[in-house]
């Protein structure tokens, strides 16, 4: 029985690493990519030793400012994503609470996911072109509420629904009114689930694309949209791309790190209750 | 009991602060998605293409047009095949990675749990770009090292019925990390109580696995897999970066159809009616899914 | 508990920070300084090319002159035009850009949707702008359109052979090709002999049993890139898609034959995965030394000549496409409609075209488009090829002038593909080839 018990713990730790050696090489060969220059980058047989360089990270540091792109894309994905558990949050607990507009409601949440994006770029284009909000970071937040908003509803019912309604009740007797008690009862309970669903939505919008193409300008260009203009006519630049790729994950990955504990238990969508 | 009759049971002030809560939310959607997709709706319905001056006549041409088409019944084809494709090995793949990761034996299961979720933290144009010069025949990575072990070079996107494979397996490299996350998820919020029962009933890990971890699980299963299905039937960016569609027609996707009936041939209308016939998919999709969602969760 | 509040607060009032930084709130300052653009922007949207680069070098001249501020947004190619529509469909004087580069196959859709500026007036009154130095080809390219002047040539990109001179001219390669076709090697005057060349330099260097070096490096990728080198091999056939008047001119017979002889040199003297490369990994081959010659830009001989990006410097020469008449491309100034500052933004285009800035240009490497700076004895010192490339760039042929370009682009790009997959043959690739050009074309 321990025997087997082992070979099973053998066989799963295989696996695994198997796994994730498969996602670790190319991400291994990227970082190898953004301290090669071009020459070495397409190189085959493929040069192991050779002197790195840091001109591909110079490049886009001084060609293009990627230091503002990446305080835009910080800075736009946080605050949407914040606006979003603000407002999805309440949205969420009233749903939960007293199942308002159950299930028309829920469900119509859901669906706005479903449109495909490129037939809701033009009529926003034009809605931030109106009210003045083309390249500035208010309307690309704007706009990623429209996929921040429901996936935060719909993280957050089923947070809300699990904390007993006696423990609203109690402090209801204490003198909280309602509102009272959901922020200083409710919300507090529900924070893990409220930080999973932040950070979901924060890893969302830092990666969107075809929004952030079309509503931003100069000011306002986020880290994709950047990587992409790598991308030439004359080829990509794929030490530039790789170093831009480098730059992009890093601040993700260490979030995701810092509370892989908290989305592990958390980033169920609703489906555990 | 009635959903409705739930509400207005509630006390009065109580049905005010309800309503009020999902205001600022509802106000938000409207903004930003209906009144959108209100417009796009209108325009599925008129002649119009951006070059050719203003808007056109009210008719319903477009959708008649975009049925008639074969290039779009090309790629809905090439969408199912991508979709089920990707969203039932992503399943497998992460459901499997996922009960290994939740055996409290595995001692490193933080560090690989780290390592498995990144590719979702990549955007999809860095995925695709990195991708093509890994796939490079000649200049490829890849193709060298099954040179070296004595491997044939396969024409990753090169070859019709490759490459449509190569799609595939780079998707799954960029999404399995999701499903990964959300089935962990789901498995460790698990009551731990009835696997101890289970345990003092004999029961084998298999009967374990069959009668308690499935059955808990399914919800959670079908949640991933609707999201998956989601976004997978609107892939176009791996498409657009890694084949354009090519060779010939063999990966040209629906949503990619769609973006450049939009942004090449700059016809509004048409392209908004396609994506109101892909929406109206989707919807039946899910729903249907929603369904057995719900009647998995009756069975148990 | 109050901890909890606290951290609620905190995130509120971070939150409403953030918000209020989004405000752009750039106002003008127009404190008189005798310059006549002090305080205004000029917002431009360019493309990520050589050419670009140079006119960033130069930018601070521009604003030392007037006192204005150029702002470039450099974009990739193939997200300009997605960028540019709902921009370029803002109403007038509201968009976000004072200037744009337009390619040359958006000209007729641009100018037919009536998104562009007239200039003709601009110009008659203009000292420096002189249409006439512009070479005919580029001006009826990327400048008028049904009669009136939009636009001024920026660069162009006509497509030429760039070729191994090392190979070409080594006595061993060429004392083989004597014995095998009992005659001299010599440089490819048509497509059938540049596909004999192609497949005469294809071999296995290293002798293990695999062709390691190609006679072509190709692009096969959908759409524009394996369009534009397929244009190549169809007018140098003789062949055209439309004439002036915008009637179809392809006939099945030439376009066969163009597509047989594309597809054949694909096959036979390519690397493998080029159906499926874009210009990036075409380019790479030939950097890396695996490829004797390859049809593309004629300015890209410098770039395989940087040390940094090739391992073929100083062996790389440019001639016209076999055949002569291969695809003229190029770029052009214009002001869209939508431009909130179009004085600023002709008074940039004043001095971006003036004769001194466009020679700075070429000096530093930049394709140009004017005669008297492709004849200027200091730029022919520095680059003696460009006497060939103004004769290339005059006998080229432009995509046609459509105003729904970009889709002939993509049916071509889709009929292609198909064609090298085995999916349709060459005539029913051409014959819906010619019936698409012709519900494509302008009535």
């Amino acid at each position: 029985m321990k025997i087997k018990k082992r070979l099973g713990l053998i066989l799963a730790n295989t696996i695994l690493i198997i796994a994730s050696l498969s996602v670790l090489l190319p991400i291994l060969w990227v970082i190898r990519t953004s301290i090669a220059n071009r020459l070495i980058a397409y190189k085959i047989p493929p040069v192991w030793i050779f002197t790195p360089t840091l001109d591909n990270f110079r490049m886009i540091f001084e060609t293009y400012p990627f230091q503002d792109y990446f305080l835009n894309s910080l800075i736009i994905s946080t605050a949407a994503s914040l606006v979003a558990l603000l407002i999805g949050s309440l949205a969420a607990y009233s749903i939960a609470r007293f199942r308002t507009g159950d299930p028309a409601l829920r469900l119509s949440m859901l669906s706005t996911q479903m449109l495909p994006p490129i037939a809701l770029v033009i009529p926003i284009f034009l809605i931030m072109n109106v009210i003045k909000l083309w390249d500035s970071m208010t309307g690309l937040v704007l706009a990623y509420l429209s996929f921040n908003l429901p996936y935060t509803v719909w993280i957050l019912i089923s947070f809300f629904q699990g904390i007993p309604v006696e423990m609203e009740e109690a402090a209801m007797i204490d003198g909280c009114s309602r509102f009272q008690s959901l922020i200083r009862i409710v919300f507090p309970v529900a924070l893990p689930g409220l930080l999973s669903a932040g950070v979901y939505n924060f890893i969302l919008n830092w990666n969107e694309f075809l929004f952030a193409l079309i509503l931003t300008g100069r000011n306002t260009r986020t880290l994709p949209v950047a990587i992409s203009s790598l991308w030439t006519q004359q080829g990509v630049n794929i030490g530039a791309v790789s170093a831009a790729t480098v730059i992009t994950i890093l601040p993700v990955i260490l979030l995701t790190f810092v509370i892989q504990k908290f989305l592990v238990r958390n980033l169920t969508f609703g489906s555990v209750k | 009991m009635a959903k409705s009759s739930f509400f207005s049971n509630l006390p009065k002030h109580d049905q005010q602060t309800a309503r009020n809560l999902v205001v600022p939310a509802m106000l938000g959607i409207w903004v930003v998605v209906l009144f959108p997709l209100l417009y796009a709706l209108y325009v599925s319905v008129h002649d119009w293409i951006l070059s050719q001056g203003g808007i056109g006549s009210f008719n319903f041409s477009n959708y008649f047009t975009v049925l008639k088409d074969p290039l779009l019944l090309n790629s809905a084809k090439n969408t199912v095949v991508l979709t089920i494709s990707v969203v039932v090995l992503e399943i497998l793949i992460g459901f499997g990675l996922a009960l290994l990761l939740n055996n409290k034996g595995i001692r490193l299961r933080n560090i690989y749990l780290f390592i498995l979720l990144i590719p979702m933290l990549m955007p999809p144009i860095t995925v695709g770009l990195i991708w093509r010069l890994l796939l490079h025949p000649e200049l490829g990575i890849i193709n060298y090292v099954l040179s070296v072990i004595g491997l044939p070079q396969p024409l990753w996107l090169a070859t019709p019925n490759l490459a449509m494979l190569t799609i595939i397996i780079v998707d799954v490299w960029h999404e399995t990390a999701f499903i990964i996350l959300v089935l962990l998820a789901g498995l460790t919020s698990m009551p731990e109580e009835i696997y101890e029962a289970a345990i003092i009933d004999g029961a084998s890990s298999r009967q374990k696995f069959q009668f308690i971890t499935l059955p808990l699980m399914a919800p959670t299963i079908l949640v991933a897999t609707i999201i998956r299905m989601i976004a997978a039937l609107k892939t176009y960016d791996l498409v657009y970066i890694l084949t354009r569609g090519g060779p010939g027609i063999s990966t040209e996707t629906i949503s990619y159809y769609i973006y450049k009936v939009f942004f090449v041939a700059l016809d509004v209308g048409k392209s908004s009616a396609m994506a109101f016939l892909l929406l109206l998919v989707i919807i039946l999709m899910t729903f249907l899914l929603m369904k057995v969602m719900q009647k998995t969760e009756q069975n148990y | 508990m109050k901890k909890k509040l606290v951290v609620l607060l905190a995130a509120l009032a971070i939150m409403s920070m953030l918000l209020s930084a989004c405000a752009k709130g750039e106002t003008p300052d127009t404190t008189a300084s005798g310059k006549p653009f002090e305080g205004v922007t000029i917002n431009v949207m360019m493309e990520g090319v050589p050419d670009t680069e140079y006119v960033q070098a130069q930018l601070s001249q521009f604003e030392e002159l007037t006192g204005a501020k150029v702002n470039i947004e450099v974009l990739n190619y193939a997200l300009m035009h997605e960028k540019l529509v709902p921009q370029l469909t803002a109403a007038e004087g509201s968009g976000s850009y004072d200037l744009i580069v337009v390619d040359n196959y958006w000209v007729a859709e641009f100018n037919r949707a009536g998104w562009l500026l007239a200039l003709d007036d601009r110009i008659a009154s203009s000292e420096t702008v002189q249409v006439d130095q512009y070479l005919p080809s580029m001006m009826e390219m990327v400048g008028t359109y049904q009669g009136k002047t939009y636009m001024l040539p920026f660069y162009n990109y006509a497509m030429a052979l760039v070729y191994r001179n090392d190979l070409f001219t080594d006595p061993t390669i060429q004392q083989e090709y004597k014995e095998q076709f009992g005659k001299d090697i010599a440089l490819p005057t048509s497509i059938p002999e540049y596909l004999e060349l192609a497949k005469f330099m294809t071999r296995d260097t290293d002798g293990n049993g695999t062709v390691d070096f190609y006679g072509a490096s190709m692009q096969g990728l959908r759409p524009d890139p394996t369009a534009m080198e397929f244009l190549n091999y169809l007018y140098s056939m003789g062949g055209t898609m439309y004439d002036l008047e915008g009637n179809v001119t392809l006939t099945q017979e030439v376009g066969v034959a163009a597509l047989d002889a594309y597809v054949e040199a694909m096959k036979t003297s390519a690397p493998p995965g080029s159906p499926s490369y874009g210009f990036d990994e075409a380019f790479a081959i030939v950097a890396q030394g695996d490829a004797f010659s390859y049809v593309t830009y004629n300015w890209m001989v410098p770039v395989l000549d940087d040390p940094e990006k090739s391992e073929v410097v100083g062996k790389m020469k440019v001639t016209a496409v076999p055949g002569g008449i291969g695809l003229l491309g190029g770029w052009g100034w214009a002001i869209p409609k939508s431009s909130p500052n179009p004085d600023a933004a002709w008074a940039f285009i004043e001095w971006v075209e003036s004769f001194n800035v466009a020679k700075e240009r070429a000096l530093l490497g930049g394709a140009p488009t004017r005669a008297d700076v492709f004849q200027d004895a200091d730029v022919l010192a520095k680059y003696p090829h460009y006497s060939d490339v103004e004769k290339i760039v005059a006998d080229s042929i432009m995509f046609p002038m459509q105003s729904r370009a970009p889709q002939i682009v993509e049916v071509l790009g889709r009929v292609i593909s198909e064609t090298i997959a085995g999916s349709i043959t060459s005539e029913e690739a051409i014959q819906q080839l010619i019936t698409e050009a012709e519900n494509l074309a302008d009535k």
